[in-house]
């Protein structure tokens, strides 16, 4: 039982993990906190339902979809928002607003076309469950595991083999130098809002097959700012364990205490976790962005 | 090659140059000299594009576009003054990062060589973190990185800046070597005999204007500037150090 | 009650709330998005007592303020110590916590919430409201908390060094902005006669965030006259509240792109302004304030 708990919070944790480390690739690059991320979780689910009900395409094909259309909906608010905002040179608040409101006004778009309803994708994604020894896993879970597993490989060989990704690297640690170098910054933060985008909407999709899609997937955002705080903001690997950490918390006090109080004992503990490592799990002290 | 005319920069309400005019020769080395804030840095920022400016710049025949990679592009690139590598990358991926300009034509490889050549001190670091090299390899990491694209001009920043004495001379050395294969340099360094010496034609900065300008050898041996400069060759022993005129606060 | 009264007094409400955003975010410069928490405490405490206990509203009210101040404590004094985007996710972590906790709690009604709270609140009690969180904002802003509270979101570390305690300014406009909330949640539950967990989200926070912006976050006019406005167009327009919302965002992401200070920028109405004479005098209290 236990360790059938440790998988299903595994599974959830990664998902957090894809969501955290969308988060934290642009904190990296810009500094600043994007709730715009979790319109892109919304829309990852929201697509996916629209496309594979109304179009009545496959399901895996309108997720695939669905994710293209999240990444490129992230870098057009990139683009639409927080462009001007940093051609300006307006202090972090206004990035703070900015991406606050376009989150809220995708999350109302939402509510006023799905009519507030909380659905599901036309069928279930995938049946069935896996058992080993005494342990049953439904195979949704293992799929979701595998997904986000090659995701954070696809990712880390974006960022570690590619020339975007050099720029990406160079332009998180001093951008200023980066342009030195003939590197153009509205490139490389488009594509790395391309990317949050992409992993956001993966994890939205995943989520709403395993859950509802409901238009609050959206504040799924905020356990991914949780993550990144928890695993060392700055680290990507710290984001992965925070994301992994906080699907553990969350299924084994859904499983054993009260599913209602869970939200109250995940993020009591994540502070707790901060008051006594304030600098997250990954280590070092980042200093803030100005 | 360059040629500035005309150039303001102001931060806000403070003035930094006060139209300067350089012109900087094809296949030479200029340097600027100045004390601290008398706007050298400001003024290399402005021509890569770092802070905006009002007056005409040309480079090769053509205006010089505004905006920083696409002047790298045109081969114009900017040494920031050295600790301004990218400490999280290696040393490879910083000169990985220098190339991006020419990623898709060959001759990486070769580029990598020569500047290994260059700087043999590099190739045994490669794969280090740049984070952890020392003052005079950093500098060195700063130039090669920049030669990875194959730069027709150099804009370079306070190479010498915290380093040791004995550094000081090679880092120089250095940029002499880089200007005989036929890349252009504009100079600025805090060490004001030594740029002197190396430079064609050298001019003299003081608050945000062109006070003084000539030969590098013609500058060495003009009083005024060695008194306010050099540390004054004879009251060396008094307070000759301090410049008596052009300081102002760091803009 | 009619129509207009009912406006009025959510307008009122709606100001109250918006000074305190005002004190935390404008003044201080943290971002706090469990505002609506604060409102939550003093909303239930009120409502509770004057249900189960059925004590006199204006006790209750105080009662709500005074539980208010000591959350504020329990949550700001570790959270303020660290860095401003742990602020942030505390109160994050505070409005999803007390959420929970109202949700599963018996006494509290769960997610039915609670009901039956005697209706009684009339426009003048919001009118005495708004003038005295205006007035005790307003001498906030001007006395010696209000300077260091401004010095620490102009550069904490340099308030710092010039012996400010920032840490103690933090916590006092953090109490401040929490029991402001406080007094608006207690006008609430009286108002509505009914209170459940989700009213008090963390969505329902960035809006009210968003609307101090609307008026310009560094402007105690602007918070007061944004937060009338934007109430008194969603009361007019009427529609569902989703639409609401998407108007709402839409407006203020056009004002953060066209006009990013805000409708008022730093811009403060007072009564010397129509008097040049003291206006002279008092000039540095008025133009103290920069961006």
């Amino acid at each position: 039982m236990f360790v059938q708990q440790l998988v299903n919070g595994i599974s959830l944790g990664s998902m957090y993990a894809l969501l955290a480390v969308g988060f934290a690739i642009v904190y990296n690059i810009l500094g600043i906190v994007n709730f715009s991320h979790g319109a892109t979780i919304a829309l990852g689910a929201y697509c996916a339902y629209w496309l594979s009900t109304y179009l009545r395409l496959p399901l895996e094909l309108s997720m695939v979809l669905s994710v293209t259309i999240a990444g490129l909906v992230s870098a057009l608010i990139e683009r639409i928002t927080l462009h001007p905002l940093r051609r300006k040179g307006q202090p972090q608040i206004f990035f703070f607003i900015a991406s606050l409101t376009v989150f809220n006004l995708v999350t109302a778009i939402i509510i006023y076309v799905s009519k507030a309803n909380i659905t599901s994708y036309p069928r279930t994604l995938i049946y069935g469950s896996i058992r080993m020894a005494n342990v049953i896993v439904p195979k949704l879970d293992v799929l979701m595991l595998g997904i986000a597993v090659l995701s954070l490989l696809a990712l880390s060989a974006v960022l570690y083999k590619t020339k975007i990704g050099l720029a990406i690297r160079c332009c998180s640690y001093d951008s200023r130098a980066a342009q030195l170098m003939g590197i153009n910054p509205d490139l490389v933060i488009g594509t790395t809002f391309l990317l949050a985008g992409l992993l956001g909407g993966i994890g939205g999709a995943l989520l709403g097959a395993k859950y509802a899609v409901y238009p609050e997937l959206g504040d799924m955002v905020y356990r991914a700012f949780f993550a990144c705080m928890v695993g060392g903001l700055g680290s990507l690997t710290g984001a992965i364990f925070g994301g992994l950490l906080i699907g553990l918390i969350e299924t084994i006090s859904n499983a054993y205490i009260n599913a209602a109080i869970s939200p109250a004992i995940t993020f009591g503990l994540l502070v707790v976790i901060l008051l006594v490592r304030p600098q997250g799990i990954a280590g070092k002290l980042v200093e803030d962005k100005i | 090659m360059l040629k500035v005319e005309n150039m303001h920069v102001s931060y806000g309400a403070v003035k930094a140059l006060h139209g300067i005019s350089v012109d900087v020769p094809a296949g030479k080395i200029v340097a600027l000299v100045g004390a601290n804030g008398a706007g050298k840095t400001s003024l290399l920022s402005a021509i890569s594009g770092l802070v905006p400016y009002e007056g005409t710049v040309t480079y090769a025949g053509e205006p010089l576009p505004k905006r920083s990679h696409e002047i790298v592009a045109k081969g114009l690139v900017h040494v920031p003054e050295g600790r301004r590598i990218f400490a999280n990358l290696t040393v490879y991926e910083n000169l990985m990062a220098g190339a991006y300009t020419k990623w898709e034509k060959n001759g990486i490889q070769e580029n990598l060589d020569r500047v290994y050549q260059l700087f043999p001190r590099l190739k045994d670091r490669a794969s280090q973190y740049a984070g952890t090299l020392s003052g005079g390899e950093r500098q060195m990491l700063a130039i090669g990185r920049a030669l990875m694209s194959r730069p027709r001009m150099l804009l370079v920043d306070e190479p010498s800046l915290g380093l040791a004495p004995l550094l000081v001379s090679q880092v120089l050395d250095l940029i002499v070597q880089v200007n005989q294969q036929g890349v252009t340099i504009l100079l600025v360094d805090q060490n004001a005999r030594k740029s002197l010496q190396i430079a064609d034609y050298a001019y003299v900065l003081q608050q945000g204007r062109i006070v003084k300008e000539g030969p590098g050898q013609e500058l060495l041996n003009d009083e005024a500037v060695q008194i306010a400069y050099l540390g004054g060759r004879k009251k060396q022993s008094d307070n000759g150090a301090d410049p008596p005129t052009g300081r102002e606060d760091d803009c | 009650m009619s129509f207009y009264e009912s406006v009025f007094v959510n307008v009122g409400i709606m100001i109250i709330i918006a000074q305190g955003v005002y004190v935390i975010t404008g003044l201080t410069g943290l971002f706090s998005l469990g505002q609506s928490s604060f409102v939550a405490v003093g909303a239930y405490t009120a409502g509770f007592l004057a249900t189960r206990f059925e004590m006199h509203p204006l006790l209750c009210i105080l009662a709500g303020i005074v539980v208010s101040i000591l959350v504020s404590f329990i949550i700001g004094i570790p959270s303020l110590r660290l860095r401003h985007v742990y602020f942030s996710l505390a109160t994050i972590a505070y409005c999803y916590a007390l959420q929970a906790i109202l949700t599963v709690s018996e006494t509290f009604g769960g997610s039915i919430g609670l009901v039956g709270v005697p209706v009684v609140t009339r426009w003048w009690h919001v009118v005495l409201g708004v003038v005295a969180t205006v007035w005790i904002v307003r001498n906030f802003k001007l006395s010696r908390f209000g300077l260091a509270c401004l010095s620490v979101r102009t550069d904490e570390l340099a308030a710092r060094t010039y012996g400010i305690q920032t840490f103690v300014s933090k916590q006092i406009a953090f109490s401040l902005a929490s029991a402001i909330s406080g007094l608006a949640g207690g006008l609430l539950a009286f108002n509505l006669g009914y209170l459940s967990p989700d009213m008090f989200t963390v969505p329902v926070s960035s809006e009210y965030l968003i609307m101090v912006f609307f008026g310009g976050l560094y402007s105690q006019t602007g918070a007061v006259l944004g937060a009338a406005a934007l109430t008194v167009l969603m009361e007019l327009l009427r529609t569902t509240a989703a639409w609401r919302m998407i108007a709402y965002s839409t407006i203020i992401l056009i004002i953060i792109l066209v006009r990013p200070n805000g409708l008022f920028g730093t811009w403060e109405f007072s009564l010397d302004s129509l008097n040049p004479r003291r206006r002279a005098k008092h000039g540095l209290a008025k133009g103290g304030e920069g961006v």
